[in-house]
Parts: structure tokens; sequence; C-alpha cells
């Protein structure tokens, strides 16, 4: 009994092993193996293309990466002042001190009318005076008697002659600031001209570059201009007519005094 | 008996594999159409994939090409925009003169020591520092009337007018100095300008030579047209300049006129008198 399961079991065995190996019989089909070479050399020819147009493809991102990292840096380099920041140009701090001074101009009282447009006097104080350079204005009375009238004349004398000393102290100061812009002005020019000159320093066309040159040359010009201007404004100082006919009356004034006390001999 | 049942199981597996071995020897030519055709047909589809990929490889190998040659062009440019050779020959681009003419023209202010009178005048232009008090000390020594300034009689006010007038005769001798200088520099100028333009009309108008803008070229050009106008301005203004120095102005004429008084007076003073 015992000998036929195990024969059973063997013969099914047999069968599992020939169900299981029966298609491992080995066969050759020539032409299929033909075609699957020619399809292997045609994949490795695929594949040969494949890894040319990677490496293509690489180089064109190296390439396009390059060109998009020099604009950048371009659009970087625009915004940085790093460049010219050791130039004097950078600094026009001096010149605007100089400008500011200017406008302002030495304060005298009474003349705030062109201290600054920001006053809030500015609003009344042309009309006052007005009124005192015209004696009265339009709605006042004119001077009563002939003591405030000489009273009212005196005044606008005055006005008269502080605003002129105002503008010739403004002419000195302006003579002043037009020899320092001058020095200021030749100093710059030469640093341009210098550093234009020098290869690789300055990102620009050679329209810039011929433009900036013909600045320079400007400047020059205008650096000149200004010191002859500076000797006339202060040679106009000596020459303010009220100034001049104030000397005189002094003059006068002084030699009658002295006349006054000069003896008179009678021979 | 039993042992050999068992054997004889055993060695049915064996026996198979055996079997089994011994027929993979020998290889069954067969062909399989449908294999063959579908090989076949991947083959082809293959072969026609790489025609395809040699024509996207031409054409990745076209844009690289491109791509390398928009960089390198890109990178040229920007290095040309760093290069001064071609502005450096240019005449706009050498100052040198009329810088020298400048600081002669700055150095011109010395002048005022030449004058022992001005020698006040002379501190305050050449020594200050701080503008405003410069602007007033100047303004001080310039003005012919001060209402700061009270005096008791005629001597010091005739010594102080007197001191106004040298500091006035001295700025004024420095001035026409300066005036001389600046229109032989308007001259000089003037002459630059004219070469200038020429050349720089040649250089535009000839092509080749720069890269720019048209617009930028259209400007230079109209700015060379200005500076024949403008080296005629500075011609004319170097005239004027010239004409002003040419005349003494009054403080000089004055200044003359007594001298040649007190030498007339000493002249006479000298002379013996003679009544016949």
């Amino acid at each position: 009994m015992r000998l036929y399961i195990c024969l059973i079991l063997t013969l099914g065995m047999c069968i599992a092993y020939q169900l299981t190996f029966a298609q491992l019989v080995p066969v050759i089909d020539k032409k299929a193996i033909g075609k699957s070479v020619e399809n292997l050399a045609v994949n490795l020819l695929k594949n040969q293309q494949y890894k040319k147009i990677q490496d293509h493809t690489e180089d064109t991102y190296t390439s396009y990466w390059a060109i998009q990292f020099l604009q950048q840096q371009v659009q970087d380099h625009l915004k940085s002042v790093s460049s010219i920041q050791d130039l004097h140009w950078f600094d026009l701090s001096k010149s605007i001190y100089l400008a500011t001074e200017l406008i302002k101009g030495p304060a005298q009282p009474g003349l705030e009318v062109d201290y600054f447009l920001e006053h809030p006097l500015f609003n009344q104080h042309p009309a006052a005076i007005y009124r005192e350079l015209c004696l009265a204005g339009s709605a006042d009375q004119l001077p009563t008697d002939l003591t405030s009238l000489h009273e009212g004349k005196q005044r606008r004398e005055a006005i008269i002659n502080s605003f002129h000393r105002l503008a010739a102290e403004r002419k000195a100061y302006a003579a002043v600031t037009f020899q320092y812009l001058a020095d200021d002005l030749l100093l710059k020019a030469t640093e341009l001209s210098e550093v234009l000159k020098q290869p690789e320093r300055f990102s620009i066309t050679e329209g810039e570059r011929i433009r900036l040159h013909m600045y320079a040359e400007e400047y020059l010009l205008l650096a000149a201009q200004m010191l002859e201007h500076s000797d006339r404004l202060l040679l106009n100082i000596s020459s303010v007519k009220p100034m001049q006919q104030q000397a005189n009356q002094t003059w006068q004034q002084l030699e009658r005094a002295a006349v006054a006390k000069t003896f008179v001999l009678t021979f | 008996m039993k042992w050999k049942s068992y054997f004889c199981l055993a060695g049915l597996p064996l026996l198979c594999l055996v079997n089994h071995t011994l027929s993979a020897q020998k290889v069954i030519p067969v062909e399989d159409r449908m294999l063959r055709d579908s090989i076949a047909e991947n083959a082809s589809r293959s072969t026609k994939q790489a025609g395809y990929l040699t024509v996207i490889n031409r054409l990745t190998k076209n844009t690289r090409d491109e791509v390398e040659a928009t960089r390198s062009l890109q990178y040229d440019y920007q290095s040309h925009l760093r290069r001064t050779l071609s502005t450096a020959a240019l005449g706009v681009s050498d100052q040198q003169s009329q810088q020298q003419a400048v600081l002669q023209l700055i150095h011109t202010g010395q002048h005022l020591q030449d004058y022992g009178f001005a020698q006040s005048l002379n501190e305050a232009y050449h020594t200050l520092e701080e503008p405003l008090e410069k602007s007033r000390r100047l303004y001080d020594h310039l003005v012919p009337y001060d209402e700061m300034k009270v005096f008791s009689d005629l001597i010091s006010f005739n010594s102080y007018q007197q001191a106004q007038l040298r500091n006035m005769l001295a700025l004024e001798e420095m001035s026409s100095r300066r005036k001389a200088q600046l229109a032989q520099a308007l001259r000089q100028l003037a002459q630059q300008k004219i070469r200038q333009a020429d050349e720089l009309k040649t250089k535009l108008t000839e092509g080749q030579t720069f890269s720019m803008t048209e617009a930028e070229r259209l400007k230079l050009l109209s700015t060379m047209q200005q500076y024949l106008l403008a080296s005629q301005q500075l011609n004319a203004q170097s005239d004027e300049l010239l004409e002003q120095v040419s005349r003494p102005s009054s403080l000089k004429e004055q200044a003359l006129e007594r001298y040649k008084k007190a030498q007339i007076r000493k002249t006479a003073a000298t002379t013996p008198l003679f009544n016949f």
C-alpha cells in the first residue's frame, strides 16, 4: 500500500517536472536572431545619438547659463556704485553746501525778504518794504508834515543802502564760492579724463566715453570762466554807487569838521 | 525490498533530469514568424527613430553652436565696453594743455603777493579756508564804505580809503593778468575744438570705427556742429578779454596819473629855476 502511494507521488513529481521543464526545449530561430542583432545595432546607434544630444543639450545649458550670469552681472553692475565710489564726483556735498549758503546768503535784519522762500513773513515783508521804499503804499496816507517826510526818506535811504550792502556781501561770497568751485571742477575734470583713459575701469559705449571726455573739457572751461567771474564780482564790490555816495558824504562831513577845527589865520 | 523500491523512487527524477540534460544538447531549429515579424517591425521602428534622432542631434548641435556664439559675443562686447583703445587716440581725450591752463589761472592768484601794499588782502585771499569767513574778510578789504566803522577824523578815513584803493588796484592787476591768460587759453581751446570736431566728424561718418547707437552718433555729430559755433564764441570772448586788458582800468589810470604828477613834482623840485 505504502509502495503505491510512493509510486503515485513519484509519478506526480515526474509529471510536475515534465510540466515545468517541458518548454525548455532549446530551439534556434536564426532569422529572428538576425533581426534581433539588427535591432540591437540600430538601438546602439540610437543610444549614440542620444548621448550626443545629451552632450549638446548640456553644452547649450552651460552657455545659456553663462549668458544669464553675464546678464545678471551687468544688471547688478548697473545698480552698483562701487566703481565710482572713490571718485571726487561721488561727493557733491561741498558743492551743495556752497550753493545752499549762497542762496541763504548773509543775513541782515529787516531784509529777510529773500532769506528763505519758506519764511512765514514772506508774504508780509515785500509789502512792508514796498511801503517803505515808496514812502507810502497805495492805501496809506502820505506823510503828514515835512519832518515825517524827511524821516520817511531817510528810512528809504537806509533800506536801499542795506540792500546794496547785502548784495555786495553776497557778491563777495559768490566770488569765494566760485574760487572753490573752480578748484573743485579742475580736480574733477582732471580725474574724470584720467579715469576714462584707464582700461577696464568703466563699462560704457564709445559714444558715452567720448561724451564724458567732452564734459571734462566743458568743466575745465567752466572752471576758467568761474575764476574770471570771481574776479569780476570782487571788483564789482568797490563800485557800488550808494556805498560810494555814502563814502563821499562821510568824506565831506569829516572835511567840514576838520575845517571847523582849523583856525582861520588872518593877516 | 523496501530499500530497493525507495532507491527506484529517488532514481526516477534523477533519470528524468539526466534525460532532460541529454535532450538539451540537441538544438531544434525553428522558425517563429510572428516573433521574427515583431522583431523586424521593432527594428524598422528603431531605424526610423534613429533617423529622427540624427535630425534632432543636428538641430541641437546648431542650437548649441548658436548659443555659444551668442555667449562669446556677449562676453566680447562686455570686454569691448571696458576697452579704451578706440578713443585713446582722439584729440578730445587729451586734455593736458587745458588742465595746465586752468591750473595756471588758479596760480595767478599768487600774483597778489607781488603787491606789498595789499598784504592783508593777499592773506585773506590765500590763507583762509572757510568760505563765509573768507568772503567777509575780502568784503571788508574791498568795500568803499563800511557802516560799521566810525571815523573821527579826515586822516584816518583817508588812509582807510587809500588802503581799499590799493587793495582794489592789486586785485585789478591780478585780474587783468588772469584775463590775458584766459584769453590765450580760450583761443587755444577754440582751435582745439575745431580740430576735435574735424577729427570726430571724419571718424563718425566713415563707419567701422566706433560701435554706438545711431542716437549717440547723431548726437555726437550735432555736438560737433555746435563745436564750430562754440569755437567762434570762444574766440570772440578771448578778443573781448584782450580788449579789456589792453585798455588800462580807471584805477590804474588814476594811479599812473598820480605817479606822473609826483614825478613831475619831483623833477620840478630838483630842477633849478632860472630867471632870465
